[in-house]
């Protein structure tokens, strides 16, 4: 059982140190890190699929990790969708093909020390590599899945070195979908339906494998616990969900322990496949072994009741929340208390919208008004978008069907609404946003009124103070009871024309009003009204919100 | 320390069950006394604390083990009337509620850090009315899985109350969420019940699942490292990469003390025993199961299994074993390997498939001559006879603890470096099953079990 690592490794712990240069900081993690250590704030960045669509070309190569309580990133030999040395991401990416449809991955063998190395497909294909690759060698493995499904990849251990491989972090995951193309696990109405998903890998490591030049199996006694080869302390990965959203998550175990895998929180959670075949009676548990080797496809659901940024946790049941054995508040009860180990949580991002704002806030329609709304997304800090609905917030499944806005600036959105098909009266504005992953945020709204109603002119319109010069005459004007019928808003302006019939609404020449205390009469207040002694003048009134009343005629 | 040998346990099998039982139950054993009159508990079974309300205070205290020493522990206690402060007992109480209640529970904290409760399998739990959540410090660290009852000051005890409906009947646990992997394997953890709506007597909506109320059982398991606990009394540093666990527990005790009866006096700290008893089945007398309810707060998975019999698993994780449209999906096992943070709720019928009656249907072999047995110490739990319900002579000056010619049958975790104290067997995670004869035989032959 004893290794010489040096085999394996080699120079590597050489390497080591010197990727710790390459990599200035610590806190590089790896290439497809879906986060790093912030100082501050809980990370919450969003978790994305290190995928890898068949055909996929996945080099053998080595990578680093930092881990809590180990000054220098450790490396380990992995895989990488790139040549480059150190570039290896633990899992590896992951393989996504379709079911019935050839998966091609290509191996290129670029592991120091001139390591030979193979792939196998437990689950998927009989046929691993024995021989084993020389350094450079390229190899293309071909299969066809039968059917849809999450499963491991990893070194062949027929080759020699394969198991030591295995674990120093050579695997990853594989995911077949199903060949209809839908947003499912198994297909269209096999329930598997999801809105969002992650490729959660659960593994244990000793770290002592990679920082001594000779290691004994015998000796296993792991000290970190790893998800998506990273243990809590270090990164959070994070899944997007939203209230009631089905999260898909592949659970796999590329350890050499079981696992029990438990959730807090989340309802009705699910397996519905296990080992890349679908469940014919899923079960509902809270915690579930995933067995070394094995793989799980669990379905679960964000609780109704969720709020933007709760958070559940998805973690190790048996407790394996520490980095290297390291119990806070072990040493004195005052100490911050601390978790690491294997967890992470199914987050629900969507965004926050606020300040809606509707302009002009009265309108009779007749052009478009400017809606805008503040739009943030915490948890992913990427707005990917956000829509209004006018009067009814819908439900989920008209999510995406309502008016856009664009972004302005900042975290401010706006859309030109024309409300003129919009009946008279108040209306509501609902707007949300949907993060870059796409789940919907919770709505604000605003309202705004729509008053189509002209106002009208009760009684007479008289004049008073005349006065004539050359034919011409001046004088004041009284509009008696002028009223704005439902929705009410202030008779704000009018307009006179002079003739044998009113101009058009709108064309007279404006003259400014004053409402008469306690009455509905109007009188000028400005320059008086002119016209021919004895002519015909109409006068209209007009509304805020821009209608003009029918005219109305006194003789100058 | 002396390494646990699984030889002995394999020998004793071909020896037979029974004379097994002879040699690994001799010794300090008081069982099989009633010493639980004083209590209103049941002697054995399941001890329900109803709800839907219920008053808890963090504690530590003392345990008993059963080689004599002793652990420092951190536990859920109830508050009383007699005990405003909480009476410190480990493991928590099992908290039986109704489905539908509203469920409150309020956890006073007498320690010196921060503790919590969680509730894996409810949804929407509330603390103090507001949604719980993952607590972060202002630096972004996690602190605890949920809100917490702040540590005890000189202000005295913290509080929380956290609430939520139990929407669907099950086995459930409740743990701690703060510092959880240290906390929990201080002891910060119990059981819940929910019954099903109307049918206290289904473990689950379905009538399938109905189960013989006066045999219900628990049992949670879990594991101790006294290392951890010393260091936590001592306040000084525990690297869990070293963890050992050296006892092995079922409801906070370790063969034999599993045995002794619930709230038994010797054990003031540790009220639950876990002592399956049952009666053969009868479709009249007898028609319903033992219901076992198995709870896993330990790291590690735990296989169990009675011997001789299969269990019927009807559910797990508070979710009843059917399909989507409600086929029965429950099966037999033998061995129920139950993970870390998992329940199961199995089902138990013993049948009498022989009825070996001495003058019906007498065992066709010949039986050994009581002066040509021989018993470890002197001490057996054999009735003498080998027919259920039926107690015979015993060599002379061999003492029996048998008491109405009832049968015994191991009851353990299959990790048989389990079956240990301190790595010494014979102990751990181990309990007995006992089959008592029906009521019938007890009244003709005047052998009545108590």
């Amino acid at each position: 059982m004893k290794v010489k690592l040096s085999y394996i490794l080699g120079s590597g712990i050489v390497l080591m140190g010197f990727l710790a240069l390459i990599f200035a900081t610590p806190l590089v993690l790896l290439a497809s890190s879906p986060a790093a250590i912030t100082a501050a704030i809980p990370v919450r960045t969003a978790y994305t699929l290190n995928s890898c669509a068949s055909p996929c070309t996945l080099y053998a190569t080595t990578g680093t990790i930092a881990l809590p309580g180990i000054t220098n990133p450790i490396t380990f030999l992995g895989y990488s969708t790139s040549p480059a040395a150190g570039s290896a991401t633990l899992p590896g990416p992951t393989i996504v093909g379709t079911a019935s449809s050839p998966v091609s991955v290509t191996l290129v063998n670029n592991l120091p020390n001139s390591a030979l190395t193979g792939l196998s497909f437990p689950t998927l294909s009989s046929q691993p590599e024995s021989t084993g690759l020389a350094t450079a060698g390229t190899k293309a493995y071909t299969f066809t899945p039968k059917a849809p499904g999450t499963s491991l990849y990893e070194a062949s251990l027929l080759v020699a070195g394969g198991k030591q491989q295995v674990a120093m972090g050579m695997y990853g995951a594989i995911v077949i979908r199903p060949a209809d193309a839908s947003k499912s696990a198994y297909g269209t109405g096999t329930s598997s339906d999801y809105n969002n998903e992650a490729v959660l890998v659960f593994s244990e490591l000793d770290s002592n494998m990679f920082t001594q030049t000779s290691y004994d199996f015998h000796n296993y006694k792991p000290n970190y616990w790893l998800v998506n080869g990273k243990p809590y302390s270090a990164t959070t990965s994070v899944i997007a969900g939203s209230p009631n959203a089905k999260v898909l998550l592949h659970y796999l175990n590329a350890g050499s322990l079981n696992h029990s895998i438990g959730s807090l929180g989340l309802s009705q959670t699910s397996v519905i496949g296990v080992d890349g075949k679908a469940l014919k009676y899923s079960y509902k548990m809270v915690a579930e072994t995933v067995p070394a080797g094995s793989s799980l496809d669990v379905l679960g659901t964000v609780p109704s009741t969720a709020t933007i940024g709760s958070l559940y946790p998805v973690y190790n049941a048996g407790n394996h929340l520490d980095d290297n054995g390291i119990l806070y508040k072990s040493t004195s009860p005052t100490s911050t208390i601390k978790y690491g180990g294997m967890m992470t949580f199914v987050n629900v991002p969507g965004t926050s919208t606020s300040n809606v704002t509707i302009t002009p806030g009265l309108t009779n329609g007749s052009s478009p008004v400017t809606i805008g709304a503040t739009v943030t997304d915490a948890a992913t800090g990427t707005v990917g978008g956000a829509e209004l609905f006018i009067d009814t917030a819908p439900t989920a499944a008209s999510y995406g069907t309502g008016q856009p806005l664009t972004l302005v600036s900042g975290s401010s959105y706006n859309a030109s609404y024309s409300a003129s098909a919009l009946t008279s009266g108040t209306h509501t504005v609902y707007v949300h946003g949907k993060d870059a992953l796409g789940n919907w945020g919770a709505f604000a709204s605003a309202t705004f009124v729509v008053d189509k109603n002209p106002p009208v002119i009760n009684g007479t319109v008289t004049r008073s103070n005349r006065s004539c010069a050359a034919g011409t005459c001046t004088a004041n004007v009284t509009i008696n009871n002028a009223t704005d019928p439902t929705p009410t808003s202030a008779i704000v302006g009018a307009e006179y024309s002079v003739g044998a019939s009113a101009a058009a609404a709108g064309s007279g020449t404006a003259f400014t009003i004053t409402k008469v205390s306690t009455t509905n009469n109007y009188n000028t207040s400005g320059s008086p009204v002119a016209a021919t002694n004895g002519a015909t003048v109409w006068v209209r009134v007009k509304d805020a919100a821009g209608n003009w009343s029918a005219a109305k005629s006194f003789t100058m | 320390m002396p390494l646990f040998r699984p030889k002995i346990f394999v020998n004793g099998l071909r020896l037979g069950v029974l004379l097994l039982m002879c040699a690994i139950l001799a010794g300090s054993l008081s069982a099989g006394q009633d010493v639980s009159a004083a209590t209103t508990s049941p002697k054995t079974g399941l001890v329900c604390t109803s709800g839907p309300s219920f008053s808890l205070a963090a504690k530590s205290g003392y345990i008993s083990l059963p080689d004599g020493n002793s652990s420092f522990m951190w536990s859920y206690g109830l508050v009383t009337g007699a005990a405003p402060a909480g009476a410190f007992q480990f493991p928590g109480p099992f908290l039986c509620v109704n489905q539908g209640d509203v469920v409150s529970i309020t956890l006073k904290n007498y320690l010196a850090e921060d503790v919590s409760m969680i509730f894996p399998g409810q949804t929407n739990v509330m603390a103090n009315g507001v949604p719980t959540a993952p607590q972060f410090d202002v630096n972004g660290q996690l602190t605890s899985l949920t809100q917490v009852s702040a540590a005890k000051t000189t202000a005295g005890p913290g509080t929380i109350t956290y609430t939520f409906v139990a929407d669907h009947p099950g086995t459930f646990i409740y743990e701690s969420g703060t510092d959880t992997e240290k906390q929990v394997n201080m002891g910060l953890f119990g059981g819940l019940v929910v019954r099903p709506a109307g049918h206290p007597d289904y473990a689950y909506g379905r009538s399938d699942s109905q189960f013989n109320p006066a045999n219900e059982y628990a049992m949670i398991m879990s594991e101790l490292d006294p290392a951890l606990h010393q260091a936590v009394e001592r306040n000084i540093k525990y690297d869990i990469t070293q963890q050992h666990a050296r006892y092995w527990m079922l409801n906070g005790r370790s063969f034999p003390d599993t045995i002794q009866d619930n709230s038994a006096p010797i054990l003031p700290k540790q009220p639950y025993g876990s002592m399956v008893r049952l009666q053969p089945y009868s479709a009249t007398a007898n028609p319903n199961p033992a219901l076992v309810r198995y709870l896993n707060v330990g790291a590690l998975n735990h296989p169990f299994h009675p011997h001789g019999n299969h269990g019927r698993v009807i559910g797990r994780d508070g979710q009843a074993f059917a399909g989507p449209n409600g086929e029965d999906l429950s099966y037999e096992k033998f061995l129920v390997l139950v993970g870390a943070g998992q329940t199961y709720d199995v089902t138990y019928t013993w049948t009498d498939l022989d009825q070996w009656n001495p003058a019906t249907n007498p065992i066709p072999v010949t039986l050994p001559q009581q002066q040509n047995l021989t018993y470890k110490d002197g001490v057996t739990w054999y009735s003498g006879s080998p027919y259920l319900g039926h107690q015979d002579d015993l060599p002379t000056g061999t003492t029996s603890y048998n008491q109405c010619g009832e049968y015994y049958q191991v009851w353990h975790s299959h990790a048989l470096n389990e079956a240990a104290n301190y790595d010494l067997g014979f102990g751990g995670m181990f309990t007995l099953e006992r089959i008592d004869p029906p009521t019938a035989t007890q009244t003709s032959t005047g052998h009545t079990c108590s």
